[in-house]
């Protein structure tokens, strides 16, 4: 906690709420929502989480200049194919929660629907804040023709998706959501959301030997189709990003929720993943000089944010950051973000070499082990085969839908 | 010796204006689907077409285009006098006439075509001609071609016509001319005080409803129908490029006028006819727009939410009063820089600049479509909310888009009737309150910008040429841009001191 806490970053100067359900301000009871429209507004809304968790073991502080980034419709190339909305609820003068109601233009046209979107919520335990948010995001989708409303989604499959509905034991590894378990009972109980699809989310120890059965079958396949498995040539930089590019696309096409990524911000996360990355958990399967499959492992960079609290500096000394630099050597965890095969090649037992490839090359490094996230709760191949490597189920996320 | 060519090759203008990436014009579009457009490989809603009614890619019209050129070819190789003249022209030209409720029609190729053969057809030298000041070029050209008097009244002002008919020799022959819907302001013609002054002069009238026709009116015969004063109004045009969704032009009126015009007008005579595609996409327009009075009344609530949205935002609107809805930007340049952040953000409207307006009063020309959806107005809607207050063309404090679109309402709730506000736009509140007052102290935003400094630090890569380039070029024209309107603003105010030659028309 203390350590949490050792650099507040709070959207008011009141103090955090006791454990437990928070009182109600005293001075005017009703919760007022407004459009995020001013830079003091969008400052609350990005420090308002700061304030919630603190306390919470589990809660990774972001990067709060990361965050303003993310928001930044200049910076970030989502908002090039997408309109969004903020909106900040106020309870006499205090901020006390958050949603964005967002329309995915790509992904409609994708998928030829009408839906909307809401996503980055936060609020105290209130039924009364929760209603009002959400009340808000709803109109403000419907006013756009939106039949649907789902999320959450921070902005959108590619980004952090879902609410954590199980698995409150642990802190989220990089890039995945969290929220408190109360959240689940606003949306699913106070607003009466249903289920639209659930992720899955598999620990996979590095420190067990893999099953000698999967060994087996994986060398057998990388013998008999002359499967040659590499690095990603960092010098290369470009180039092996528009390969990747081109798998990422063909391979979830046909994944429920997917959108595709548009050239500009697989440049942006693919820059944003480039000081990160360790090369050798980035590999590419080819066959006979094509690239077939890859897959993307990164260090999990949350078990050194947790530890710097938010902000790189303090008083302007880059505390924070020297921080993150010494602990980012300290990661012995990674994340199996994405792992694609190009159509033809599927089922051949690529997935299990490079699930195999990364464990050793994880192995090398120290690691104790990892987490693949997440997967669709219905994609049997890809669960059972993760399964079979070893992975243990351990969250589960959800995305809830509602009729606008 | 002099080169003709000379003023070509030393044009400045031009050169500036597409070396600072401002330029605007001549963009070719890529894709289509009626109300966005793929223009430099970025899908935009276009909101400055005149395809009023989006008949220009309804299937049934495509496909009566496609049927007519697989029956009499592309082209039908010569003028209306010779061999120019198919079965399909003259049934056009009954049913026009018929629709029109005119003795007789004649199509000429274009809509520019059509005002100057007639105009310059029935007018010669003794004639006397009223024309409004911001009338089309075409008007203007059909004009000058006829040697007439050439008199010129302030935009829709019936006391200054009164004052040019007054000084016209009794036994001169007269003419009213006037654009219906003007093109660029979108505000009607005062007809009635028009017909009033003709009865009173014994002059003849004739109005181009080329912004009209297909949109006003009960039934669509534009502006004439809607004031009720059709029958006084001696010759009616129009053109089948905006609702008709095709190209040509129509005149209508009295038999033997008609007659005489189709065997004067040079551009009859001497430009080759309506190709078959053409003529027939306009007739089975006619039939939809004679069939489908929806789509009129559709356009009807688009336009005035849009009007409503934009007076409410605080923008001047002026006096416009159907599809077209003008937008005051004020400032040349300024203007350019607009439409810029406008098309990069996904809205294709046209800049209008002098000759075309008065100096000092370029705008921003949007027009509507009965087929754009909610959801794309209010994108526009909330861009122009976004630009106009970046480019301080209305007050920081001006009503968010959000509030302007919940208080014009949905176009598609058929239970609203879409309140018409009167012409007044937003005025700021007398003192700003604080709302836009960063929170903290000195301290605390010294902090931010070295926390901001060092995550920029942290995250730097070495741009590749490409970024680089593009990140120069970004920063380079939003810089020169406003030099640029700067500078331009100057040179403008020092060759009017001058006295120099003015880009206008206005030659009196």
């Amino acid at each position: 906690m203390s350590e949490l806490a050792q650099e507040p970053i709070s959207a008011e100067t009141t103090p955090a709420p006791d454990e437990g359900r928070p009182q109600k301000s005293r001075r005017d009871p009703s919760v007022r929502v407004d459009l995020v429209q001013t830079p003091a507004d969008l400052e609350a809304f990005i420090r308002l989480p700061y304030r919630l968790y603190a306390g919470d073991p589990c809660f990774v502080p972001p990067l709060y200049m990361e965050r303003r980034d993310f928001l930044d419709p200049k910076k970030n190339p989502f908002f090039d194919h997408a309109e969004v909305a903020l909106f900040l609820a106020r309870q006499g003068g205090k901020v006390v929660g958050r949603i964005a109601a967002l329309v995915d233009r790509n992904y409609n046209a994708f998928h030829d629907t009408k839906v909307g979107w809401f996503g980055m919520y936060e609020a105290e335990d209130d039924d009364e804040i929760a209603e009002a948010l959400f009340a808000e995001a709803t109109a403000w989708v419907r006013s756009r023709g939106m039949l649907r409303i789902l999320g959450p989604a921070n902005f959108s499959s590619n980004h952090e998706w879902g609410l954590l509905v199980d698995g409150f034991d642990s802190p989220p590894v990089v890039m995945m959501p969290y929220n408190p378990r109360y959240y689940v009972r606003h949306l699913e109980e106070v607003l009466g959301l249903k289920k639209a699809k659930d992720l899955w989310a598999f620990w996979m120890p590095a420190n067990v030997d893999p099953p000698e059965k999967v060994v087996r079958i994986a060398e057998r396949v990388r013998a008999k189709e002359g499967i040659v498995v590499r690095p990603l040539d960092m010098g290369d930089f470009p180039n092996e990003v528009a390969r990747i590019k081109e798998i990422y696309n063909s391979a979830w096409e046909k994944n429920w929720g997917f959108v595709p990524v548009t050239d500009k911000e697989f440049d942006h996360i693919a820059r944003s993943m480039k000081t990160l990355a360790v090369p050798d958990l980035l590999l590419v399967a080819e066959v006979k000089g094509e690239p077939v499959a890859f897959s993307m492992t990164i260090p999990d960079l949350n078990q050194a944010l947790a530890k710097v609290g938010g902000r790189l500096t303090t008083f302007g000394l880059p505390i924070g950051l020297l921080k993150l630099l010494w602990y980012s050597r300290k990661i012995n965890r990674g994340r199996l973000i994405t792992l694609g095969v190009k159509e033809p090649y599927r089922k051949r037992g690529i997935d299990a070499i490079l699930y195999l490839d990364t464990l050793r090359a994880a192995r090398k490094l120290g690691y104790v082990g990892g987490e693949i996230s997440w997967t669709l709760e219905d994609n049997l191949l890809v669960n059972r085969s993760i399964e079979m490597m070893g992975g243990k189920r351990y969250k589960t996320y959800r995305i809830y839908e509602a009729e606008v | 010796m002099a080169d003709v060519f000379k003023k070509a090759y030393e044009w400045r203008e031009l050169k500036v204006s597409r070396a600072t990436g401002l330029y605007p014009y001549f963009k070719p579009i890529e894709s289509t689907n009626g109300t966005e457009v793929v223009v430099g490989g970025r899908q935009v809603i276009m909101v400055g077409s005149n395809n009023y009614l989006g008949l220009s890619l309804d299937p049934r019209v495509k496909e009566a285009a496609i049927r007519a050129t697989e029956k009499y070819g592309t082209s039908c190789s010569g003028s209306r006098l010779l061999n120019g003249t198919l079965d399909l022209h003259l049934e056009l030209e009954e049913r026009l006439a018929r629709f029109l409720k005119r003795d007789k029609a004649i199509c000429f190729s274009t809509g520019f075509t059509t005002n100057l053969g007639t105009l310059s057809a029935i007018l010669d030298r003794k004639d006397w001609v009223f024309s409004d000041r911001l009338n089309h070029a075409s008007i203007v050209e059909g004009i000058r071609s006829s040697y007439c008097e050439h008199k010129r009244y302030r935009h829709n002002d019936m006391a200054d016509l009164e004052r040019l008919l007054k000084s016209a020799p009794e036994e001169a022959g007269k003419l009213i001319v006037t654009d219906s819907v003007f093109s660029m302001e979108g505000d009607f013609a005062d007809l009635r005080g028009i017909v009033e002054l003709a009865a009173k002069y014994g002059a003849r009238i004739m109005v181009d409803e080329a912004h009209g026709i297909g949109v006003l009116g009960a039934h669509g015969r534009g502006l004439c129908e809607h004031l009720g004063v059709e029958e006084k109004v001696d010759l009616v045009m129009g053109t089948f490029s905006k609702s008709f969704g095709s190209l040509g032009g129509v005149v209508a009126g009295p038999k033997e006028v008609i007659e005489w015009i189709q065997h004067r007008a040079r551009s009859m005579i001497f430009q080759a006819s309506m190709t078959p595609a053409a003529v027939a996409a306009a007739l089975t327009s006619l039939e939809i727009i004679e069939k489908e009075p929806e789509r009129r009344e559709r356009l009807w609530r688009i336009s005035n939410k849009m009007r409503n949205a934009f007076r409410l935002l605080g923008y001047d609107t002026g006096v416009s009063d159907g599809p077209v809805v003008p937008v005051l930007i004020g400032d040349q340049v300024k203007c350019f820089r607009f439409w810029k952040a406008l098309y990069e953000n996904g809205v294709f409207a046209n800049p209008v600049i002098p000759p075309a307006v008065e100096p000092g009063n370029a705008l921003m020309r949007t027009s509507y479509m009965s087929i754009h959806t909610d959801e794309q107005l209010n994108r526009v809607i909330e861009q122009f909310e976004l630009l106009g207050k970046k480019f301080k063309i209305i007050p920081e404090d001006a009503p968010t888009a959000a509030d302007v679109i919940d208080k014009v309402g949905s176009i598609d709730d058929p239970n609203a009737e879409a309140p018409r506000f009167v012409a007044t736009t937003y005025r700021p509140a007398e003192s700003r309150n604080g709302t836009f007052r960063r929170t903290g102290g000195i301290a605390q935003r010294v902090f931010d910008m070295v926390e901001s400094a060092t995550w920029r630090a942290a995250n730097f890569q070495i741009p590749s040429r490409e970024q680089l380039n593009r990140m120069v070029q970004e920063s380079l024209s939003d810089m020169t841009g406003a030099v640029i309107e700067r500078t331009y603003k100057l040179w403008e105010l020092a060759n009017r001191a001058r006295n120099s030659r003015r880009l206008s028309y206005d030659d009196e």
